[in-house]
């Protein structure tokens, strides 16, 4: 039977009232600072005091400098490479989280998964100095054997350590998800029309999580694009990130504006990225399949 | 025995246990070149394990499986050739129908790619999804997907195909016209079929022979038609067909003593005297009247349910000591008694019909 009118309505406003609250917070706190952030790029810094005005010349001064695209492009190669790599580090133990270990185990990795978010990701990147550092514990270990040092801090190797410690356990529980959701019939069937387990795994089960893993990628993409820690404390922050960027800007001469160019430069950058993986993922943004 | 040669599969005291539970007690049949075997049961019964352990999707706990006269008991499922329809198609959402159908020929490698095509295709027109060729599955229906199934499965040219309750998922008139479709393939083809089902019209319509499992056991094997005029035991008696059971103690004459009166049945196993025995009326021999008839094997009935089939009508009758007795009769033969819920009348039913179970041990 159809619902009358009014109470379709009524059940309608119900539904918005209580969407209400995220949509909100979404609003006034990414949404407002956001266009603040676009307004304050194009204001001016007279003797160390912020200016409202409108003037492009943040935007023509920052995206002539050679050193910011090569943030840029340093950034964003970066970011690319954790998303590959994170992505397939990650995947042999999702798999095998999947469709080996038995549920119990796969509750308690799920549990040890999530227990990294528990404390602060500054003091987990930081640990990883008395690990990787030249006299670090890997060091000592390696000069046991004969090898080393070896320089692992103040590198790309370093920033990539605590890139991969901010992004891997999202990108094994979200590989996971989209692994468990895969149809297990698919499987079976592969394997009854004469495609062994390697190859099935590839020509079927990643085709058919497509949507997680791309997802997972996308979310160890986004993640280190924006991260300042690791490529500050573990990387060196030499070349600089568009993070180190950014703090730069703020801290030489309180240049707020041009820092403003660098963060919209980034969030149009990330949403351009997330378009992108949502197309490959379903087809076409936002839309299913 | 016969020469092992003559069977293209035997199962020998296979069993498969999970844990602590046994899906299949050792179970042990062959299954001929060509035949349609159907395997029916209830959920549970270890019906889908068995078919499973041939596509080698299971492995057996115990006991070995045999292709032909080679031992494929612990063949890994890609090294076999008995391609599986699926109960939920299994097609593969991320390829178009014309991929889907080309995989299995893909995978086993043994034609070029312009040869696979054109197999393909021919399947594809032979199963009437031709037009479809380049659409994604979620683009079809179920009836479509049931033959992109079919042709994925059939393209590899298999000895045996194994269907698993490939017809559940259509609704009932598309099933009826697949189930026409199945029998005029395995006809034409000649390659052997083992059918998972749970529907007895489905197992009867197709199989050559029907396999009755419950409870990881098979009860009965055999031709549709004996398995449901003698039925091995009181369990495939109460699970196919219509059947009314009674159960009595065995007089010195061989009439059978139950608390509803003195009945005869001489079809099936000989009564022992001073034993128990139990037999079946089908339903759709039984005689019903207004009056008594006066004649043996006649007991007073009220009519509980009436469900009109199509040209059958289906009568719950309750007896006496609270029974129920399945009748089946034309709806012609009904008119002339006219019949209302809580109507008493009589129903009998000659000695040659009543089938007498063989003894429980």
């Amino acid at each position: 039977m159809a619902t009358p009118k009014r109470s379709r309505r009524l059940i309608d406003g119900f539904a918005a009232f209580w969407a209400a609250p995220a949509l909100i917070w979404q609003t006034a706190f990414f949404l407002a600072p956001l266009l603040v952030l676009i307004s304050m790029s194009f204001w001016v810094v007279r003797n160390y005091r912020l200016t409202p005005d409108f003037v492009l010349k943040n935007w023509e001064r920052m995206f002539t400098r050679d050193y910011f695209w090569a943030a840029y492009l340093h950034t964003f190669e970066l970011a690319l490479l954790v998303a590959v790599l994170a992505s397939v580090i990650a995947f042999p133990a999702s798999h095998y989280l999947a469709f080996k270990a038995s549920p119990a185990a796969r509750r308690w990795a799920m549990f040890l998964l999530i227990t990294p978010f528990f404390t602060s990701y500054l003091v987990r990147a930081y640990s990883w100095k008395i690990i990787l550092s030249t006299e670090g514990v890997l060091n000592v270990v390696f000069g046991w054997v004969g090898l080393g040092p070896f320089e692992m801090l103040n590198n790309t190797f370093g920033a990539c350590v605590g890139y991969l410690t901010l992004c891997m356990p999202l990108v094994i529980l979200i590989q996971l998800f989209a692994l468990s959701n895969v149809n297990r019939d698919l499987i079976g069937a592969a394997h009854n029309l004469g495609c062994g387990p390697l190859k099935t795994t590839f020509t079927v089960t990643i085709p058919a999580a497509r949507v997680g893993l791309i997802l997972a990628a996308t979310f160890a993409f986004i993640l280190s694009f924006g991260d300042y820690v690791s490529p500050a404390y573990l990387g060196g922050g030499k070349p600089p990130t568009m993070s180190i960027l950014i703090v730069d800007q703020t801290k030489s001469g309180n240049h707020w504006p041009r820092a403003s160019v660098v963060a919209v430069t980034m969030v149009v950058t990330l949403i351009t990225v997330l378009f992108t993986a949502l197309f490959a993922a379903y087809g076409k943004p936002g839309g299913k399949k | 025995m016969t020469t092992p040669m003559r069977h293209i599969l035997t199962l020998d005291a296979v069993t498969k246990r999970f844990g602590d539970t046994t899906a299949l007690h050792p179970t042990s049949f062959a299954v001929e070149k060509g035949e349609f075997l159907a395997m029916m049961g209830p959920s549970g019964c270890g019906k889908s394990t068995t078919l499973r352990m041939l596509a080698g999707l299971e492995f057996p706990s115990d006991g070995a499986i045999r292709l032909w006269d080679r031992d494929i008991t612990d063949l890994p499922p890609w090294e076999r050739d008995m391609p599986m329809v699926w109960q939920s198609y299994a097609l593969f959402p991320f390829m178009t129908v014309a991929e889907n159908v080309e995989f299995g020929l893909k995978q086993k490698g043994r034609s070029t790619a312009p040869a696979r095509r054109k197999k393909a295709a021919e399947w594809m027109d032979r199963l009437g999804i031709a037009d479809f060729a380049r659409r994604k599955v979620d683009q079809l229906s179920g009836g479509q997907r049931q033959r992109v199934a079919l042709a994925r499965a059939l393209a590899l040219e298999p000895e045996i195909l194994l269907l698993d309750e490939p017809l559940s998922a259509l609704d009932a008139h598309l099933r009826l016209h697949m189930q026409s479709e199945l029998k005029r393939l395995h006809r034409e083809l000649g390659i052997t079929f083992i059918y998972v089902t749970h529907s007895q019209s489905e197992a009867f319509a197709l199989a050559d022979r029907v396999a009755i499992m419950s409870e990881g056991r098979v009860q009965q094997i055999g031709p549709a038609k004996e398995v449901y005029r003698a039925p091995a035991n009181r369990f495939v008696a109460e699970f196919v067909g219509a059947n009314t059971i009674f159960a009595g103690k065995v007089l010195p004459d061989g009439g059978i003593e139950t608390p509803l009166g003195l009945f005869r049945a001489t079809d099936g196993h000989a009564p022992t005297p001073g034993r128990q025995a139990t037999f079946l009326v089908p339903a759709d021999r039984v005689t019903l009247s207004a009056a008594p008839l006066g004649v043996e094997n006649e007991v007073k009935a009220t009519l509980l349910t009436e469900e009109f089939t199509g040209s059958f009508v289906t009568l719950l009758l309750e007896l006496p000591d609270g029974t129920e007795m399945k009748v089946q009769k034309q709806q012609s033969e009904l008119d002339r008694l006219s019949l209302d819920v809580g109507t008493t009348i009589h129903a009998s039913w000659p000695a040659e019909v009543a089938y007498v179970l063989k003894e429980d041990q």
